[in-house]
C-alpha cells in the first residue's frame, strides 16, 4: 500500500472512532451528564475529522464539520445553551457528519437535501444567538473561523459584502506576521514539540525567531516539566494567516499565541498591476452567486482573475484551512494532526488504557495455532495413554500439567478476539431516531451491558439481525403518542437492548413497553396465509413463535421499514447460523421481549461426539435436547423407508444418520444404536439414529469452504484427537432431508449466509 | 499460472497413474506427502474421496485417476499426496507415485491428440515425449467439482 492510501485508511479507523465519542458525548449532554469536558471532548472530536478532511480535500466533509464546529463553538463558549432541541439537531447532525465520512472513504452519495436541511439548521441556531455570525473571521483565538459559507448561494450573496476582510485580501502577496508564541506546560505534556512548530512556521515561508528566556527561573525554582520560553516568530509568507494558524491548531488551548499582521506597503504593490483587492472581490461575487464552493475561481468571469488564480483561491472564503496547505506537505501535516489528535483523546478520556492495533489476520493465525496445539496436546495424551503409562506417572503429569496451559493459551488468544458488544449497541441510538422519525413514534433507547464481550466474528454477524429487531420492536411493538396516552403510558415509548453472559453464552434481550403482541391478528394472519390450519390449537407462547415462520408479516399495511421480504424468520435463521437461539415473551398491552442467546465465539463449539457407520461425527450440543436407547415398540415403520420414533407420546421421524450421509446402505439397528433428539431451527424435532455416543467434547470449528465447498449436511470439519478429520453435522439440514424438504432449506441455508 | 523466465524453461513433476505418466507444473505444487486415510465427504463425487488434516487445515483430496476415467485408485504404501494451489484453494492430488523433476521448454509441448477421451482432455494441457516417454501435462484448475462460487 503507498503511504497516502496508508495514511487515509488511518484517517478514516479514526473518524470512527471520533464520530463514536461524538455521539457518546452528545448523548451525554442530552441525559444531561455533560461537564465541560465532554463538550470540549465533541468539539474535538469534530475539529479533528475536519482537519484530517481537508488534509485529503475532502471538501463536502470539511465544509459540513465547519459549520457543525461553528455550532458546537457556540455551545463551548457557553453562548448556546444545551437544550434537547439543540442537542437533537447535533445529534442529527451527527449522523449526517457519519454519513459523510462513509462517503468519503467508500463513495457513493449523500442525501443533499437533508445535509443542507442541517446546516440551515446548525446555522440558525448560531444565528439565534449572534447577529453576524460571520462578522469576524479569524479573529477569535479559539480556531480559525472563516467567512460565512458559500456552500449555499444565498449565504454567500447575503455576507459576500460584510466579509471581505482586509487579512483575506492581503494573502495574495507576501505579508508579514508577528507570531507570538508562548507554550504552556500541558503542550509538552501532550508530546507537542515548540522546534516542530516553529519549524513548520518557516516552512511556510521566511523569518526570523527570537527566544524570550526571560522567564527562566533560578535552577533552584525550576519545574523540570514547566515551561518557561517564548518565542517570537517575524515570519514573511505569501501562506494567509488562516495557513499560519492551523499551524498552531492542534495547541491552541495549551499555549498563549497571537497573530499580527505588520502592513508592508510592498505586498500592496503585487501582481501586474490589477488590484488584488478587486480581483478577489470579483472571484468572491463570482463563486459566492454560483455557489460554487469548490472552486470559487474556476468559472470567473474575467481574465484577470484567471491571472491571479492564487491569490482569488486563497482569498476566497475556502471551508478548510487546511485544503491550502501545499500538497507535498499534506501528508505530514495528516500524520501530525493524527498524532496531536490522539494526544487529545487520550487527555479527553479519564485514564485510557494502552491499545494497539494489530491486523486481524495475524490474530487469527494465532487461533489456528493455538488450535492446532490443543489437538496436538490431546493427541499426545490419547498416545501416552495408549502406551499404558500409569496416571500417576511423571510424563502423565507433566502432561496434565501441559493441557492446564494449553487451555489457559487457548482462553487468553481467545479473549484477543473478544470484543464488547459497544461497537454494535453505539450504532443503535442512531437507528432508533432514524426509525422513530419514520413511523412519528417517540422512543427512548435504554442500552445495558455495553461492555459485554463477545468474539469479534459474532458481533460482526450480530448487526443485521439486532437491528432488525430493533426496528421491529419500534415499528410493531411501540405504539404512537396518541395511543400511548390513551392507554395511560408515557408519549415516549422505551426500547432497552441488554447484553449479559449466561452459562458461556451471551445473551442479548430487546424489549419494549409497547402493546404487546395481538394473538388474534398473529393466529388470523396466520392462518389466513395457510401456516397454520384454522382449527389448530396453540398455546400463547406457540401463538407468539408463529412470527417466526416463513412468509409471516404482520402489519397489513406495508411500511418503508417492514416492507422489504425480510421477516423475522429471518432474523431467527441467522442466529441460528451462528448457533444461537431466540425465543419471544409477550404481555398483552405491556409490551415484548426478544432473547437471543448465543455461543461466545464461532471458533469452537461443544459437540457430541458419535460414530455412524465407521466414521466419527460431531453433532453440535446447542441443537441436542436428549439422548435415549430405543426401545422396541418405539420404532415404527413408515411409508417406504422412513421410520419414525415414539417420545412421550410423540412421533417424530428417526433420522438415519449414517444412511442419509452414505455411509451404509442397509438401515441401522435402531435398537443396537442411539437417538438423539434434536431441535431444528424452525423447532421441528427429529431424533438421529447413530451407532454409538463417544463423548462430548469441545472440537475447533474448521472451515470446509476455504478449500473445498459447501457440503450437504455437513456444517463444518474438525479435527480430532487422532489427527483425523471430524465432520460436524448440521443438525437441520440432516433433519430436514428425511422429511423431503431440501428446496425450502437449501434456499433457507443461502438466506442465512 | 507463472510462466517462469525468458526462454519458456519450466519444471514439472511428473508422477504415474497406473501405466502412464503425467506431471504438473512445480509452481503450482506446495508439498509432497504420504497417503493417509482421508475422512469422506457425503453426496461428493467419486473421484473426491475426502478430506484429510494438513497440519490444521482440511484438504479434499482429489483420486486423479478417477477424476481422469481410469476407475479409483487403490491406495499402496508408495501412494502419495501432491499438494497443489488453485486460484486460493490446496487441493491434494492422489496419485501412484512421483517419478521424476523435469525441466522442459514450452516448444516440447504437444497439443493434445485428437483421440484422447473427452474427459482425459478436460484436464490435459498437452503431451511432451521426454527420454523417450510420454508425459501429459494436468492442468490442475478443473480438478474440483465445481462449487458454486457465490456461497
Amino acid at each position: 500500500m503507498d503511504a497516502m492510501a496508508e495514511i487515509r485508511a488511518t484517517f478514516f479507523e479514526e473518524c470512527a472512532e471520533q464520530l463514536a465519542e461524538l455521539e457518546a458525548g452528545l448523548l451525554a449532554i442530552e441525559s444531561g451528564e455533560a461537564d465541560a469536558d465532554t463538550v470540549n471532548a465533541v468539539f474535538r472530536a469534530v475539529h479533528s475529522i475536519k482537519g484530517g478532511a481537508g488534509a485529503f480535500n475532502l471538501d463536502d466533509l470539511v465544509h459540513f464539520a465547519h459549520v457543525f464546529e461553528t455550532t458546537l463553538d457556540e455551545l463551548r463558549s457557553n453562548r448556546l445553551e444545551a437544550t434537547l432541541d439543540v442537542v437533537r439537531v447535533m445529534l442529527r447532525a451527527a449522523d449526517v457528519l457519519a454519513d459523510l465520512v462513509t462517503v468519503a472513504r467508500d463513495g457513493g452519495s449523500v442525501d443533499a437535501v437533508r445535509t443542507r436541511g442541517l446546516v440551515e439548521e446548525l446555522k440558525a441556531l448560531v444565528g439565534g444567538k449572534k447577529d453576524a455570525p460571520a462578522a469576524a473571521p479569524a479573529a477569535s483565538d479559539d480556531g480559525p473561523i472563516f467567512a460565512p459559507m458559500v456552500g449555499d448561494g444565498m449565504d454567500g450573496l447575503d455576507f459576500v459584502p460584510v466579509s471581505v476582510d482586509l487579512s483575506d485580501m492581503m494573502d495574495g502577496g507576501e505579508s508579514r506576521y508577528r507570531i507570538q508564541f508562548r507554550p504552556r506546560a500541558e503542550l509538552y505534556a501532550k508530546a507537542n514539540e515548540s522546534a516542530r512548530l516553529i519549524r513548520e512556521c518557516l516552512a511556510l515561508g521566511s523569518g526570523e525567531v527570537t527566544c524570550d528566556t526571560s522567564a527562566i527561573p533560578l535552577l533552584t525554582d525550576l519545574d523540570p516539566e514547566g515551561a518557561y520560553l517564548a518565542w517570537t516568530i517575524e515570519l514573511a509568507s505569501e501562506a494567509g494567516e488562516p495557513a499560519v494558524r492551523e499551524i498552531f491548531e492542534f495547541v491552541e488551548w495549551d499555549c498563549d499565541l497571537s497573530i499580527d499582521r505588520i502592513l508592508d506597503a510592498s505586498a500592496m504593490a503585487a501582481d501586474d498591476g490589477v488590484d488584488p483587492e478587486i480581483a478577489a472581490l470579483l472571484a468572491r461575487l463570482a463563486g459566492g452567486a454560483d455557489a460554487a464552493a469548490d472552486e470559487p475561481a474556476a468559472d470567473a468571469p474575467m481574465a484577470e482573475v484567471v491571472e491571479l488564480k492564487p491569490a482569488a483561491a486563497a482569498a476566497a472564503p475556502k471551508p478548510a484551512p487546511a485544503a491550502e496547505a501545499p500538497a507535498p506537505r499534506k501528508a505530514e501535516r495528516a500524520a501530525a494532526a493524527a498524532e496531536s489528535g490522539d494526544a487529545k483523546a487520550a487527555a479527553a478520556g479519564s485514564a485510557p488504557a494502552a491499545t494497539i492495533r494489530v491486523d486481524l489476520e495475524r490474530v487469527d493465525r494465532l487461533i489456528d495455532l493455538v488450535g492446532e496445539l490443543v489437538i496436538h496436546q490431546v493427541m499426545l495424551s490419547q498416545r501416552v495413554m495408549q502406551a499404558g503409562l500409569a496416571r500417576a506417572s511423571d510424563v502423565a503429569v507433566g502432561l496434565d500439567e501441559l493441557e492446564q496451559l494449553t487451555r489457559e493459551i487457548q482462553d487468553s488468544v481467545m479473549a484477543i478476539r473478544a470484543q464488547p458488544v459497544k461497537s454494535v449497541f453505539q450504532k443503535l441510538p442512531r437507528l432508533v431516531r432514524e426509525v422513530a422519525d419514520i413511523t412519528g413514534k417517540q422512543v427512548r433507547l435504554i442500552t445495558e451491558g455495553e461492555w459485554t464481550e463477545v468474539d469479534k466474528t459474532v458481533i460482526e454477524r450480530l448487526s443485521d439481525p439486532l437491528t432488525h429487531m430493533i426496528r421491529n420492536a419500534i415499528d410493531h411493538g411501540v405504539e404512537r403518542p396518541e395511543k400511548r396516552v390513551a392507554a395511560g403510558k408515557g408519549e415516549e415509548g422505551t426500547v432497552r437492548v441488554a447484553a449479559m453472559h449466561r452459562s458461556g453464552r451471551i445473551v442479548i434481550e430487546i424489549s419494549d413497553d409497547g402493546a404487546g403482541i395481538n394473538r388474534q391478528v398473529v393466529r388470523k394472519i396466520a392462518v389466513d396465509k395457510g401456516l397454520i390450519p384454522a382449527d389448530a390449537s396453540l398455546s400463547d407462547e406457540e401463538t407468539d413463535n408463529l412470527i417466526f415462520l416463513p412468509g409471516f408479516s404482520t402489519k397489513e399495511e406495508v411500511s418503508e421499514l417492514s416492507g422489504r421480504g425480510v421477516g423475522m424468520d429471518v432474523v431467527k435463521r441467522s442466529i441460528q447460523a451462528l448457533g444461537g437461539r431466540v425465543s419471544i415473551a409477550s404481555k398483552p398491552g405491556e409490551g415484548s421481549m426478544f432473547t437471543m442467546s448465543l455461543p461466545l465465539t464461532l471458533a469452537v463449539l461443544d459437540g457430541m461426539i458419535v460414530s455412524a457407520g465407521d466414521h466419527t461425527l460431531v453433532v453440535p450440543l446447542t441443537a441436542i435436547i436428549e439422548t435415549l436407547k430405543p426401545k422396541p415398540a418405539e420404532v415404527r415403520g413408515f411409508g417406504n423407508d422412513q421410520r419414525l420414533i415414539e417420545v412421550r407420546g410423540n412421533f417424530m421421524p428417526l433420522v438415519d444418520v449414517a444412511r442419509q450421509l452414505g455411509y451404509r446402505e442397509e438401515p441401522t439397528d435402531a435398537l443396537s444404536g442411539v437417538a438423539i433428539l434434536v431441535e431444528a431451527e424452525n423447532g421441528a424435532r427429529s431424533a438421529l439414529l447413530v451407532d454409538g455416543i463417544q463423548g462430548q467434547r469441545q472440537v475447533v470449528i474448521k472451515s470446509l469452504e476455504a478449500n473445498y465447498g459447501r457440503v450437504p449436511g455437513v456444517a463444518a470439519a474438525t479435527i480430532l484427537g487422532d489427527g483425523r478429520v471430524a465432520l460436524i453435522i448440521d443438525v437441520d439440514v440432516v433433519a430436514a432431508t428425511s422429511r423431503f424438504e431440501q428446496n425450502y432449506f437449501s434456499s433457507g441455508l443461502q438466506a442465512a449466509e | 499460472m507463472n510462466d517462469n523466465e525468458s526462454a519458456g524453461a519450466r519444471e514439472l513433476i511428473a508422477f504415474r497413474i497406473g501405466e502412464q505418466e503425467f506431471c504438473v507444473d512445480i509452481i503450482s505444487v506446495r508439498e509432497i506427502r504420504g497417503f493417509a486415510a482421508a475422512t469422506p465427504l457425503p453426496h461428493s463425487p467419486d473421484y473426491v474421496r475426502g478430506v484429510i488434516n494438513l497440519r490444521g487445515t482440511v484438504l479434499p483430496i482429489v483420486d486423479l485417476a478417477a477424476r481422469l476415467g481410469f476407475g479409483a485408485t487403490i491406495p499402496t504404501a508408495r501412494s502419495v499426496i501432491i499438494v497443489v494451489r488453485v486460484n486460493q484453494q490446496l487441493v491434494g492430488l492422489l496419485v501412484d507415485a512421483v517419478s521424476d523433476i523435469l525441466t522442459v521448454t514450452d516448444d516440447l509441448l504437444q497439443p493434445t491428440p485428437e483421440l484422447a477421451s473427452e474427459l482425459a482432455r478436460a484436464f490435459v494441457r498437452g503431451v511432451m515425449a521426454v527420454e523417450g516417454r510420454m508425459i501429459s501435462l494436468i492442468a490442475v484448475d478443473n480438478v474440483l467439482p465445481q462449487m458454486e462460487l457465490a456461497a
